[in-house]
This record gives structure tokens, C-alpha cells and sequence, in this order.
């Protein structure tokens, strides 16, 4: 009887609870499908996400200068930005566009000021070992960059407006069309600035105010990006973004100018179908890249034009294995055709590979274990692993351990850049391990003396981190001179770089719509070169160039119902220039302060934004001779309906 | 309060320490004296070129000195010095500019307008300046201090020396492809007429004359079409005479220099060889063997004979130049700025 009566109660609770789900079922699924990756992150390595609405208006460098703990070399506004983690450098950290490696195979970069972020929604920046979920070559650490659609109903429509100094517009408009299976967004941003600062010109006695030239830069982007839901269990999403660049290259202080210029035009795509059954979920992704990148300097008649087409794909699954332990899978393949007037004639390239992570939560320890294994042309690469672990110590104070490997194969240029192309390189690998413990609180806090308003409460969030990290990169590939009056890159050395980073972030908001957001990171990196294959022992220990020891990063943000106040400081010490560390760039102290206001009314949302970049007005290099702008300012628009 | 105190107090302190702004070396730069230039060409794009000074006396030397005079820097790619009665003239290649200081650096003036200046030589009251891109001579006024005129050439115009009132100008062709025409012209300097011209082999990159006045001229040739070689010529007839052909492909010899009797010659092909200008038959001997060394630049005293090796090790590193008598025993070892390329 009683056995009766609780299959029939666990049947109609199955059946309610069936029912409920059924019908929260459209909203809900659609979310987990569009938020869930098949292939997570590990979390047992340290690792950021970035971006928030306000970041819009801004290229993917101008976030990450202002995020711990990577440095970002640039070359003055609008131009080349690459990134340093770690110690390692630009070509050491890879990018991923939704899954897809996206360094240019003959360069082994990607120039971060390209990237606008418009038309990015999520970018994780992966600074530890973590680096390899999608593929191989961040030896220094990787930044995934995804399209996530957010798949509200009905139509909408957002527009954005930025006036900046030095003739900078940029407007962006975006529209979308959510239904019940399908969801479009079409995005389109144009940009352009004029750029003439005025810098101190070293180069002239006295050093006078002078002002930049040949540095104006035009922007143009569209996405289209297609969601389809076939039903509960297979999505279908899609992005087709273009993007076409042309910028001038101004000179450096005391150069003339040749009015050099690049273009960048490219277009990207990809289509995803995931499949989420009830133990097995699955993605299916295959995406094209074509782009082209064309400098021009007509006065030495230097003209370099490179063209490349990668068709990729993938499959990605996830599942349990004895229930407890959650498997990721993932297979790959990549095919390059490049054609470069560097070559003697058009390269081709070819990479597969296998990923496997397997991860458990346990009740006080959680661990990831990954493997990956990739076949570049008829050569089979270092098997790529790593382990991590996170311990709960007790008093909300949580442990991190990992130890991780990567290479990363010579680029198409490296191997046959005519003259100079060396075939015989070797991979440059590396390995990387960290320790670190952090801690995390929230409370709510009341405030005792003020009884008769006893319902006002206050929230307070405090976490702090602090990390040490070891890592070690072999065969670095770096261009020498050789006698023949060319250059040519060889497997020049090791580097070892060790470092402490530390974090705290606290939080405190009243249900009176007051909020204090405070953050300080700081990072020590000890980046050393440590052998060179061609026995050049007098650079051995020295700091490797462009690494500062110290960066710290302030920001403080006070909010009052629509108004909000931001303030960021910044701090890099100096930096070596030369391999034998007789010059450095001086220390850097710059700040930026900005104040947001919001518009309510119905349905339209205006925000009003007015920003201070370089509030005191620093006169600073971040690159040898390419200066920054001084104090200058941006005014910002936005409307939401 | 006290914290408060002390924080406005660090905060005025960083915002008033007297900010070093670009580029800065880390031993302050003493000013010195010595009779020899170094010219540290620095990297192209980096800004960085230096001047250093060297006294052989007292084996001083004094590095970034015309900034430590000066107070800015000199420029993007120090390619020469040449003197004009009491001036320095240092040509700025890719500053397309040449600076004008006294012979105790300090910057008098400059000139300006050029597209990739090479070198500056003197005859008749005028400047004459190469350049690599320019398929032209500038022609400089010495009052005034600017381009007056251009004489066109073919291409990539090198090295000019002013001999017996003719200007005698390497023409290396197009600077990209260094393909022929490959010319020595001669020049009058006071009508600016091309009078005659020597054809020399494949991409001509020096040339001295010697106590005969013969010039001789090395070449780099071009893989696969013509070997490197070094051959002297007659500039009254405008014939070789006699030339020694580098059999080897790895042979890539350059920085043909002479000594101070002008019967010897010097030059760089990986290692330091000499070749005297009156062998019948020419045979380079070596005189000093490089190990890891990188060979940049080559120079002989005028005064002492002796010889000048600067080492631009891997080009992104402090250099040094190797000093030495004429039979190639090393007397000093210099540190100096970054890619010295020759001294003066």
C-alpha cells in the first residue's frame, strides 16, 4: 500500500515537474543552450572574463591594458597592439575566434587593435595553462573571443555614438529579431579618427611640441549573426562578421615619414549545431576565414601583400564516465592556403589535433586533466598536458595548484620566408606552473544603529587572490643576421619567468541603489633569458625586452541610482628596450576617470558617458619612440529600445 | 589621518618627480674627449642611434654623447660623419636629415629634405649627399643649409669621395633588387655633369682610391649570375686593370678600407683580410679570425694605422669594436652603443 502510493506520488510528481519544465521549457533550454559550451574551461587555472557593456566603444587592447595581469606593447593610438602574459610574448599568446585559432599562420599574431570589441560578447582571457582547450601555441596563454547570442524577444535596436579627440567618430548601430526558433542580429560599426597629437619631440633641441602625422585610420565592420532552435535539442548559430581596416603608419619620433599605410580586410564565419541529449551533448562547428592584409610605401616602393584562406573544423563532445567523472572530447582540423609575396610560391598547411579533459567535483577537491595531441603537415607535435586541482581549505579560503605543457610550431614565414626561411626549426615548447590561494566573502551587513530603518540592509563582497606562477619556454624562435646579409630565425634560447600576482576586489551595495566597486591587481614578473643555442652568454640573465617587473592596476567605481563615477589608474615600471638592458623606457602612471549617466524612460534607455583619458596628462611611451597622446577625451552616446 | 597625510604626501611626489619621458640609458651619460667617432647606427625604426667617443690615449669611452651634449637624440640610423672645416656633418639616414654640430658635438643646425641620405662629401663651397631612394645627389648649400639642386642618377647612390675636383659616386641600382646598371660616375662638381662613368661588376658596396690613384671597387655580386669580386681601376681610362674573384658562394665580402701609406688594403668577409695594391696577382690574406663575432664595419686610423673592428654582435645588443695594430693584435676592446658600424 504504501509502496503504491509512493510510485503514484513520485509519477505525479514526475508528471508535474515534467509539465512545469515543459512549459518553462522554450526560455529556459534556449538559454542553457546558448550559454553552455560543450568544452568548458578548466577551472583549475587562473583565468579571466572580460568585458562588460560599457567596454563597446573600445578594441580589444584597450580592455586588456586595463586587466590584470597582461601587459600590452602598442605602438601609439590605433596602431599594432600585441600582448604580453606572463613574461612570453605576442607570439606566444594565441587568439581563438569561437573555437578557431585566428593568429595569422605567416605572422603568428594577431594585432589586438583589429578587434573590435562591438562585435565580440565574450572574450576569456586565459593566462595560465588553460590555454590549449581550443589548440596549441599559447605558450604564454590564449584569449577565446565568442559570439553569444542573447536571444530576446521581439525586435530591438541599439545605437552608439562616440565623439573622441583628435577627430574620432565611431557609431555603431545594431538591430534584432528574436522569435520562438529564430533569432537574427545584424551589427554594423564605422569608425574613424584623424589622430594628429601633439607629443614632446624628442628628436629636436629643447624638445618642442610637435605633431603626429600620417596616423588617420578608417573602420569598418558588419555581423550577421543567425540563431535557429530545430527543437528542444539541437541549436543551429551562425556569425558572418567582415571587417575592413586602413590605417596609416605614422613614423617614429625623429623618422620621416614615408606615408606608409596597411590595409586589413577580412571575413569571418562560423556555423555551430549543438546537440544537448540527456547524457550526451554535442557542437559540430565548421567556419571560414579569408583575409588580406596589403602595406604599402610607395617612396621606398615597398609593397608586401598576403592573402590567406583557412577552412576549419570541429566536433566537440561532452559526457559522464561512471557517472561521476564529466568528459570533454574534441577533434579538429585546419587546412591554410597563403599566398605572400614573401614566398617563393603559395604555402599550404595542415593541423589536426585531439583534445580530452576529464574533470570531477569532489567534496572538498576538484580536478581537471587534459591532454592534446596534434599533427602539423607529416610531423606529429609534443603531446600537450596538464593537471590541476582545487582545494577547499575551509573558512572560505580555497587552494590552486596546476602544472600545464604547450608548443608552438614555427609559422609559415619562419619556414620559407624567401630570403631567410629556415625549415629545420624545431617547435618551441613550454610549461607552466602555478600555486596559488584565494579567498571569498559576501555578507550582508546591517546597520545596527539604525534601527528604525530596519530595512535597509547593505551587502559587502570581498575576495582576495594571490598567486605565484613558474614557467619556462624552450626554442624560442627569434630572427639573427647571418653572414650573408639576410636574416634568419633560428632556436635561439630559453626564457624562464617567474612571478607573484595578487588580487583584491571589494564590493559593498545598499538596496538604495548605492554601489562601491573597488579593485586592486598587482603583478612582479621576473622574465630572464636563460641559454642561447649560440652561446652568447653575456645576455644570459638579463631581462628580456618589453617586461615590466611591477604593474598594478587600480579602479574604483561609485554608482547612485543612474549616476556613476569610474576612476582607473595604472602603473607599469620601466621596461628594458635592448637585449643587453643599457636602455629602458621610463615608468608609466596613467589614469582615466569617466562619469555615466542613464536615461530611463519607458522602454528606451539612453546612457550619456563623458571619459578622461590620461587624466594628468602623461607624456609616456609604451613603445621606444611612439608616443601617447596627452590628456584627451570622449564623449558617448547610447540608446536601447 | 596620518595615513591620509601620507598618501596625498606619496601622490605629490609621484606627480612632481621630474618625469624622464622616451628612450633613457641606464649609466648616466658622462661627457668626455677622444679624437675618434664611433657611430652607433642604433636599429632602423627604434630611434636609438648614438654617438660615442673613444680616446686611444687613455682607452676612455664615452657613450651617448650627443645626447649627454645635446639633450635629445640623434636620430633613426646614423649611417656617417664627414668634417667641413670646422663642422661635423652626421648623416641620418632614416631621419632623412644630416646634423650640423662643432667638433665638440654641440648642435649647430641641420639639414633637412632629404628621402634616405648615405653620405655627405665637400667640394667647392657645396655639400654633395647620396641617398638610397632617392635615384639622386642633393646638392647642398653650405650658408644656408639647404638643397639646392639634385644630380639624377640611376639608383641607390653610395659612397663619394671628392679626388683631383671630380666627385667620384658609387651607384649601387635599384636599392631593392641591386640589379645593373652598376656605375662609378664622375662628377663635376661645379656643373653638376655626369663627365664619365666606370661599369663596375654586380652591386658595387665600396671603394677606395689608392697611392696611385687607382680605384679600386668590391662588389657583392649576384647569386647565381656573377661571383663577388674586387678590382682596381684606371679613372683616366676608365678601365680595370687587375681584379680577384670570390670563388666561394658563402664568400660575401664588404667595407673595402685602406691604410694610411694607401698600398695596402682591408676588408671584411666574415673575417678581416688585407690585400696589398701592388700584387700582380691578387690573393686576400686573413689577418684576424672571427669566431661568434658579427663583422659590421671597418676602419684604419689615418693617424696610428691602426685597425677598427666593430661587432654588431646580434644588431639588438650593446656592440663593441676591437681595436688592433696593423698585423692584427688586438690593443682594446670597446663597449659601445648599439650596431656601431664605422668610426671616424
Amino acid at each position: 500500500m504504501y509502496k503504491k502510493w509512493l510510485k503514484n506520488s513520485v509519477l505525479i510528481f514526475i508528471f508535474l515537474t515534467g509539465k512545469i519544465s515543459f512549459s518553462q521549457l522554450k526560455s529556459d533550454t534556449l538559454k542553457e543552450f546558448v550559454k553552455e559550451e560543450v568544452l568548458s574551461n578548466l577551472n583549475t587555472f587562473s583565468k579571466v572574463s572580460l568585458l562588460d557593456s560599457n567596454s563597446q566603444f573600445l578594441s580589444l587592447n584597450e580592455v586588456l591594458e586595463s586587466s590584470f595581469p597582461v601587459y600590452v606593447k602598442n605602438y601609439g593610438k590605433g596602431q599594432l597592439a600585441t600582448l604580453s602574459i606572463r613574461g612570453n610574448g605576442a607570439s606566444q599568446t594565441q587568439l581563438f575566434w569561437n573555437g578557431f585559432k585566428m593568429n595569422s599562420p605567416t605572422l603568428g599574431q594577431t594585432d589586438l587593435s583589429l578587434i573590435p570589441l562591438f562585435f565580440i560578447s565574450e572574450v576569456n582571457l586565459n593566462y595560465s595553462g588553460a590555454s590549449s582547450i581550443d589548440g596549441s601555441g599559447g605558450i604564454g596563454g590564449s584569449i577565446q573571443l565568442a559570439n553569444k547570442l542573447n536571444w530576446k524577444k521581439g525586435i530591438h535596436v541599439g545605437i552608439l555614438q562616440e565623439f573622441a579627440s583628435f577627430s574620432n567618430f565611431t557609431t555603431g548601430l545594431g538591430f534584432s529579431f528574436g522569435g520562438k526558433r529564430f533569432y537574427h542580429q545584424l551589427k554594423i560599426l564605422h569608425q574613424k579618427g584623424v589622430n594628429e597629437f601633439e607629443f614632446v619631440d624628442l628628436s629636436k633641441l629643447n624638445n618642442p611640441l610637435n605633431t603626429q602625422e600620417n596616423n588617420k585610420l578608417k573602420q569598418f565592420g558588419a555581423q550577421y549573426e543567425l540563431g535557429i532552435q530545430l527543437n528542444n535539442k539541437n541549436l543551429i548559430q551562425s556569425t558572418l562578421l567582415l571587417f575592413d581596416s586602413y590605417r596609416e603608419l605614422p613614423p617614429i619620433i625623429g623618422g620621416v615619414s614615408n606615408r606608409e599605410t596597411q590595409g586589413d580586410k577580412n571575413l569571418k564565419s562560423f556555423v555551430s549545431w549543438k546537440s544537448f541529449q540527456n547524457k550526451f551533448k554535442s557542437d559540430f562547428r565548421i567556419s571560414f576565414f579569408q583575409e588580406s592584409m596589403n602595406y604599402t610605401d610607395s617612396i621606398s616602393s615597398i609593397f608586401s601583400d598576403v592573402k590567406i584562406k583557412t577552412y576549419q573544423g570541429q566536433y566537440r563532445i561532452k559526457f559522464n564516465l561512471l557517472k561521476k567523472i564529466k568528459m570533454e572530447a574534441s577533434a579538429q582540423s585546419s587546412y591554410s592556403e597563403v599566398s605572400s609575396n614573401g614566398f617563393e610560391s603559395n604555402k599550404k598547411r595542415n593541423e589536426s589535433g585531439v583534445y580530452m579533459k576529464a574533470s570531477q567535483e569532489l567534496k572538498k577537491l576538484n580536478y581537471d586533466l587534459f591532454a592534446r595531441q596534434e599533427l602539423v603537415g607529416d610531423k606529429l607535435s609534443p603531446l600537450v598536458y596538464g593537471a590541476g586541482l582545487n582545494y577547499n581549505l575551509g573558512n572560505k579560503f580555497g587552494l590552486k595548484g596546476n602544472y600545464s605543457t604547450n608548443y608552438r610550431v614555427p609559422t609559415l614565414n619562419d619556414l620559407y620566408w624567401n630570403p631567410g626561411g629556415n625549415e629545420k626549426l624545431n617547435p618551441e615548447r613550454g610549461w607552466t606552473a602555478e600555486l596559488g590561494i584565494d579567498f571569498s566573502n559576501s555578507k550582508r551587513v546591517y546597520e545596527a544603529n539604525k534601527i528604525e530603518k530596519g530595512n535597509k540592509t547593505a551587502y559587502q563582497k570581498l575576495n582576495f587572490g594571490l598567486t605565484g606562477f613558474f614557467n619556462q619556454t624552450n626554442n624560442w624562435i627569434q630572427w639573427q643576421p647571418t653572414d650573408f646579409g639576410y636574416w634568419e630565425p633560428i632556436n635561439l634560447k630559453s626564457i624562464e619567468n617567474k612571478g607573484v600576482e595578487a588580487s583584491i576586489k571589494y564590493r559593498f551595495s545598499t538596496n538604495r541603489k548605492s554601489k562601491i566597486t573597488s579593485s586592486l591587481f598587482y603583478a612582479f614578473t621576473d622574465s630572464k633569458n636563460k641559454s642561447f643555442s649560440t652561446g652568447n652568454d653575456e645576455l644570459k640573465d638579463k631581462q628580456t625586452v618589453y617586461v615590466p617587473k611591477h604593474k598594478a592596476t587600480l579602479f574604483l567605481s561609485y554608482s547612485y541610482k543612474k549616476l556613476s563615477f569610474t576612476y582607473s589608474q595604472f602603473y607599469n615600471s620601466r621596461v628594458f628596450i635592448d637585449a643587453s638592458n643599457s636602455a629602458y623606457l621610463p615608468h608609466y602612471f596613467p589614469a582615466n576617470a569617466g562619469v555615466d549617466y542613464l536615461i530611463d524612460f519607458k522602454q528606451i534607455k539612453l546612457r550619456l558617458g563623458f571619459k578622461v583619458i590620461n587624466l594628468y596628462n602623461e607624456q609616456y611611451h609604451v613603445t621606444a619612440n611612439r608616443p601617447i597622446p596627452g590628456r584627451n577625451y570622449s564623449v558617448t552616446l547610447k540608446l536601447n529600445f | 589621518m596620518k595615513n591620509i597625510t601620507l598618501y596625498i604626501g606619496i601622490v605629490f611626489l609621484l606627480f612632481n618627480c621630474k618625469k624622464e619621458i622616451g628612450p633613457q640609458n641606464l649609466q648616466e651619460d658622462a661627457k668626455g674627449t677622444g679624437n675618434l667617432i664611433v657611430l652607433n647606427e642604433g636599429n632602423f625604426g627604434f630611434g636609438n642611434a648614438s654617438v660615442s667617443i673613444y680616446n686611444p690615449e687613455t682607452k676612455e669611452v664615452f657613450n651617448n654623447q650627443f645626447k649627454a651634449v645635446n639633450g635629445f637624440g640623434i636620430g633613426d640610423v646614423l649611417q656617417s660623419v664627414n668634417r667641413y672645416q670646422d663642422k661635423f656633418y652626421f648623416v641620418v639616414n632614416n631621419s632623412g636629415k644630416v646634423v650640423i654640430t662643432d667638433t665638440n658635438l654641440v648642435y649647430q643646425s641641420e639639414i633637412t629634405g632629404f628621402n634616405s641620405p648615405r653620405y655627405i662629401e665637400f667640394a667647392n663651397g657645396k655639400g654633395f649627399v647620396t641617398d638610397l631612394k632617392q635615384k639622386a645627389i642633393y646638392v647642398v648649400d653650405l650658408v644656408s643649409n639647404q638643397i639646392t639642386s639634385q644630380i639624377q642618377t640611376q639608383g641607390w647612390t653610395e659612397q663619394i669621395i671628392f679626388h683631383q675636383n671630380k666627385l667620384i659616386v658609387m651607384d649601387r641600382g635599384d636599392y631593392l633588387t641591386n640589379s645593373s646598371p652598376n656605375v662609378v660616375y664622375v662628377i663635376n662638381p661645379i656643373t653638376l655633369v655626369k663627365e664619365d662613368s666606370i661599369q663596375t661588376g654586380i652591386n658595387p658596396n665600396s671603394m677606395v682610391l689608392d697611392k696611385n690613384d687607382k680605384l679600386w671597387v668590391l662588389t657583392s655580386g649576384e647569386t647565381g649570375i656573377e661571383s663577388s669580386k674586387i678590382t682596381q681601376y684606371d679613372i683616366n681610362t676608365l678601365s680595370s686593370i687587375k681584379t680577384f674573384i670570390f670563388s666561394s658562394s658563402s664568400d660575401s665580402p664588404s667595407r673595402l678600407v685602406i691604410n694610411k701609406a694607401k698600398d695596402k688594403l682591408y676588408f671584411l668577409n666574415g673575417s678581416v683580410y688585407e690585400q696589398s695594391v701592388s700584387n700582380v696577382i691578387l690573393g686576400p690574406a686573413l689577418i684576424f679570425q672571427k669566431s661568434t663575432e658579427n663583422f659590421y664595419g671597418l676602419y684604419i686610423c689615418m693617424y696610428t694605422n691602426e685597425i677598427y673592428i666593430t661587432n654588431a654582435k646580434n644588431y639588438s645588443q650593446t656592440g663593441e669594436v676591437i681595436r688592433m695594430d696593423s698585423l692584427g693584435t688586438v690593443i682594446d676592446n670597446i663597449t659601445t652603443g648599439i650596431n656601431p658600424q664605422n668610426l671616424f
